[in-house]
């Protein structure tokens, strides 16, 4: 049955006002296809899926178009009749299951409850089907899954559950409210897997929703790029990634990190903030962003023209794009600075060990703690110049490494020099000039900036407690403002508030504050990936410039491993608490490497659905760091698994003539012989 | 809190600092205004608290005197002498009507509010600075200390407030009054004596939602940053931490001003609180239970004033709450 939305509007009330959200939207979903929505935070794409099951909030109204499911219209509809809807004809998975499940109901009831509702199956044939169902999506022990609560199940496992019993009822449409991207990467390989094989073999049309260009190009067929509640275009998605011809998608697929990228070329950015909808114009909703914008752009908006019967787009310019006409190339590649220097290292951190006791007094009293080995045995050197990327899932203990690295969480034991002089594990013995020298990024700039305090404040305060020149006070002001311009922010920003300011401006912010001490070495953890991609690759050219003006040196934390790769000169791979392997990111990324990063590496989904993933899962989930593996930690899950010596010995580390390490027991001839043998297979 | 000479806020114009101010405020009163009864609620406590401080003056008559009964006056020499005009009920005179003792109760009343009101607001306030205090405090320590100071309010918690306030009253009070200490006796033992009770009661209440707050706020980045630039603990506390408690502040002081008054009334009533001639409400309520057929009047209007004043200030703080909660989104 095919599914339609026919000029679909939705608005907000926003106090006494209508903003419009989604404006003149037009989908068409065909069964066994994978329909993608993509488009950054504030697009409106979730707006929209949810608006097509017509499930939206209390302040939102569908203000124009129609919905078709089959010959069915759906605006009209009251809620009751919605209600046979719901679950029946349209199903959602949501992006956090945890939410989605409720916790006081084990998993057979909240499966059995869609099809005893909307099928009329009595208990027993119910629980048959959930079994079934469980089957489908891979769970063979599906008897042990459905006597449980959510909480006692993975991540992965609960998200494969919505799935099974979203499918349930052989619903006509499916939607996909970015499933993966609470998960990890691996996992999230996994569960793709899965969607792409069980949605084929359904009569079901499916809408999937996401922020990730990789994901999309892999799993879907068609793709709706959305930007401001308007479609931008729509294309089967090879041709999307190989000739887009609106600007935004051209800078959305140039904006991400390619690993093979030359690592001194700078990432194309969409120079802007995403438009406040509040204030509709005439003009096109991108045009403020637009490299390519004329003024007809700015008085006119173009409306979705047929490139050919398959693809559309919303642009005035789309003809020249096509054919070249208009540059949208990304800028020319900046000086490259001095190369890293390998003789004299920032940091160098030797056998750091950071274990957590769980548990109240009561417990330690009683030896009952258990003790959660986070970070164990950690080497790593960062070099004058360079970047260090330290990439894992989560449970890895790569934001453990660098909360001991700073202090935040003293470690137990081992020993971190600075500048060849050896410093304090703990935060209250280090002088003010250690702290002015090391320097932290958070994730996520909201929870960096108190929103009580201006941005000048914040900065300033830094300035005046750990500023080498801390010079007379009158200067500070000064000072600050010459910070908010090297991050590219305007002087007046100093007297803003953080709610006054757009994720990418906080996290400019945030940078130029750690950079305000005149630091040697910044710890940035995920300092991206609370952005969007546009915003992601300002991000990451400021942090590339900065470097190169400055001479500090980066240590990344991330999960993203294109983005190290992209980054950094220097990565270390954590699984479990352990670096499995470090090297040049070309090494890392290469052959031979540990048998995690290879199959981190397979996990990814390329940005280009011409060239398919990697085939090698990881199956089962990360083993809890209160009980970690014996032997090789990653012997549970090991595609390479050599039999009882993982199980029983730590694996030694192997050194290549370039610093190259490895933890195995292979060597690593023996690794880069297996794997390069494998991947004569795969062509 | 002064900001430090050195922050770039200390430099900027007094005047973008006022319109920068103002405007909050311009804001906080917009929210308000759209919300009727707890705009209306507000206007009735600030109308209490101004009462409470200009009572006496604007009181037609003292609140002791008992009023003669202008048809019952003897001529005795020069001198006209006049029964008492007790019961009377609520004429142009005595618009509330006079008491069993021949009292105005308007004037009661007024004067009387600096007990009903006052002392519960400077107990509040107390309470509310050394709760804050406290809460911050152990909030942001954690371990041992938290654990100590939290069990002990625990306990202090789990004895019901009446009885502590009973306990507390019979043997604070001797002894203050025994104290030679002018400024005691012109403040009055009593008076003294019920704001350390409520201080006592309601402190560690206090502590309880800022420790609570506190929780909340001290593993936020901003306050790891500033351990990473070597802040000292109180100014992380005071400059960090504080701004993020005070809507928990605010309504919590509202909620805990309301239960105050209550107290203080419901000590009077028992005939713990203020003692005669004070015309303390709820010691006004006590007094003129006996006459309750008779002179109505004397016992509702100052039931009614409790009431209104109580129900006004717990509204005030609901819409204080939804304030902050729409800030919040």
């Amino acid at each position: 049955m095919v599914v339609e939305a026919r000029h679909l509007s939705i608005d907000y009330r926003i106090g006494r006002e209508w903003v419009s959200a989604i404006l003149d939207v037009t989908l068409k979903l065909e069964p066994r296809r994978i329909h993608g929505l993509v488009g950054e935070s504030g697009s409106g794409k979730t707006t929209l899926a949810l608006a097509l099951m017509r499930y939206l909030p209390p302040n939102a109204r569908i203000s124009g178009g129609s919905i078709w499911l089959g010959d069915q219209e759906l605006t009209h509809l009251s809620e009751a009749d919605m209600q046979r809807v719901w679950g029946r004809r349209i199903a959602l998975v949501p992006q956090n299951p945890l939410e989605a499940l409720n916790p006081t109901m084990t998993i057979a009831a909240q499966m059995t409850e869609l099809t005893r509702l909307h099928l009329g199956l009595s208990a027993e044939q119910a629980r048959q089907q959930a079994l079934d169902d469980l089957k489908r999506v891979n769970i063979a022990d599906g008897e042990q899954v459905l006597r449980r609560y959510p909480h006692q199940l993975s991540g992965g496992m609960q998200q494969r559950v919505m799935i099974a019993a979203a499918l349930s009822t052989q619903p006509d449409l499916l939607i996909l409210d970015e499933p993966t991207t609470a998960l990890d990467v691996t996992t999230q390989a996994v569960i793709l897997d899965l969607i792409r094989e069980r949605v084929r073999s359904e009569n079901t049309a499916v809408l999937f929703v996401s922020h990730n260009l990789g994901v999309i190009a892999q799993l879907c067929d068609t793709v709706t790029v959305l930007y401001g509640g308007e479609v931008m275009e729509t294309a089967p998605v090879e041709r999307l990634f190989a000739r887009p011809v609106h600007p935004y998608t051209v800078g959305l697929l140039q904006s991400i990190p390619k690993p093979d990228a030359e690592s001194e070329a700078r990432l194309m950015t969409i120079e802007g903030v995403a438009p406040s909808l509040a204030h509709r114009t005439s003009a096109c909703v991108f045009a403020d962003r637009c490299r390519a914008a004329v003024e007809r752009c700015h008085a006119e908006k173009p409306p979705l023209e047929a490139v050919d019967d398959v693809h559309q787009a919303r642009c005035w310019r789309w003809p020249e794009v096509q054919s070249g006409q208009v540059a949208l190339t990304p800028p020319i590649a900046t000086a490259p600075a001095d190369p890293p220097q390998r003789d004299t290292p920032v940091l160098q951190v030797r056998q750091l060990q950071k274990h957590f006791v769980e548990g109240g007094l009561f417990d330690r009293l009683t030896g009952r703690a258990s003790r959660v080995r986070a970070v164990e045995d950690v080497s790593l050197h960062v070099n004058q110049r360079s970047t260090v990327g330290v990439v894992g899932e989560s449970g890895s203990g790569k934001t453990t490494l660098a909360r001991a690295i700073v202090a935040l969480d003293p470690a137990d034991q081992g020993e971190i020099a600075l500048l060849g002089q050896p410093i304090s594990l703990t935060l209250r013995q280090r002088s003010a000039e250690t702290l002015g020298r090391l320097r932290l990024v958070f994730q996520n700039p909201n929870e960096a900036l108190n929103p009580h305090h201006t941005v000048g404040q914040a900065i300033g305060r830094t300035l005046q407690l750990l500023d080498k020149r801390r010079g007379r006070q009158t200067d500070i002001r000064k000072r600050v403002a010459e910070m908010l311009q090297a991050v590219g922010l305007a002087p007046e920003y100093a007297d803003r508030y953080p709610s006054q300011l757009s994720g990418g401006e906080k996290q400019r912010v945030a940078i130029a504050r750690a950079f305000a001490a005149d630091p040697d070495l910044i710890i940035a953890d995920e300092p991206t990936s609370a952005l969007d991609v546009s915003v992601q690759a300002v991000i990451v050219n400021l942090l590339k410039d900065l470097r190169n003006q400055t001479g500090v040196s980066y240590l990344v934390i991330s999960h993203d491993l294109e983005l190290v790769v992209y980054m950094a000169d220097w990565i270390a791979v954590m699984y479990l608490g352990e670096i499995v392997e470090q090297g040049t990111a070309a090494d890392v990324y290469g052959i031979p490497s540990h048998p995690y990063t290879e199959a981190l590496i397979s996990a990814v989904p390329v940005p280009d659905p011409t060239v398919k993933g990697g085939v090698i899962r990881l199956h089962g989930d990360v083993p809890s760091p209160r009980s970690k593996p014996s032997g090789c930690p990653f012997h549970t899950r090991c595609p390479r698994f050599i039999g009882s010596i993982c199980v029983e010995q730590v694996p030694p580390v192997r050194v290549s003539a370039n610093g190259h390490q490895i933890r195995c027991h292979y060597t690593l001839d023996e690794l880069a012989a297996l794997q390069t043998a494998d991947r004569k297979d795969a062509l | 809190m002064a900001a430090p000479a050195a922050s770039p806020e200390a430099r900027r114009s007094p005047l973008a600092v006022l319109q920068r101010r103002w405007w909050g405020f311009w804001r906080f009163w917009r929210r308000l205004v759209r919300q009727p009864l707890a705009f209306a609620a507000t206007l009735i406590v600030l109308f209490f608290m101004m009462i409470s401080i200009v009572g006496h003056w604007i009181a037609p008559y003292p609140y002791d005197a008992v009023q003669p009964d202008p048809d019952r006056c003897v001529a005795r020499g020069e001198a006209v002498r006049c029964a008492a005009l007790s019961n009377a009920p609520p004429s142009l005179a005595h618009p509330f009507g006079t008491d069993r003792n021949g009292r105005d109760v308007l004037s009661r009343l007024l004067y009387g509010a600096r007990y009903t009101i006052g002392l519960p607001l400077v107990a509040t306030l107390l309470s509310v600075a050394l709760g804050t205090g406290l809460g911050l405090l152990i909030g942001y320590t954690g371990g041992a200390v938290d654990e100590v100071i939290s069990r002990f309010i625990d306990i202090l918690l789990s004895i019901p407030a009446i009885i502590l306030a009973l306990v507390s009253l019979s043997t604070v009070v001797p002894t203050l009054a025994a104290s030679q200490n002018p400024l005691v006796q012109s403040i009055g033992p009593i008076n003294i004596a019920l704001v350390l009770v409520i201080v006592l009661l309601y402190t560690p209440i206090v502590a309880r939602v800022i420790r609570a707050a506190t929780l909340g706020l001290r593993d936020r980045g901003y306050v790891e940053l500033a351990k990473l630039r070597g802040e000292s603990t109180l100014y992380i506390l005071l400059r960090e931490i504080f701004p993020g408690v005070v809507p928990a502040l605010a309504v919590e002081g509202a909620l805990r001003f309301s239960y105050a008054i209550f107290l203080v009334a419901s000590l009077g009533f028992l005939g713990l609180g203020a003692q005669p001639p004070i015309p303390e409400w709820g010691r006004m309520v006590l007094d003129a239970r006996p006459t309750l057929t008779a002179a109505p009047w004397a016992l509702w209007f100052p039931v009614g004033a409790i009431a209104l004043l109580v129900i006004s200030v717990n509204l005030m703080a609901d819409g204080l709450q939804r304030l902050y909660q729409e800030n919040e989104r």
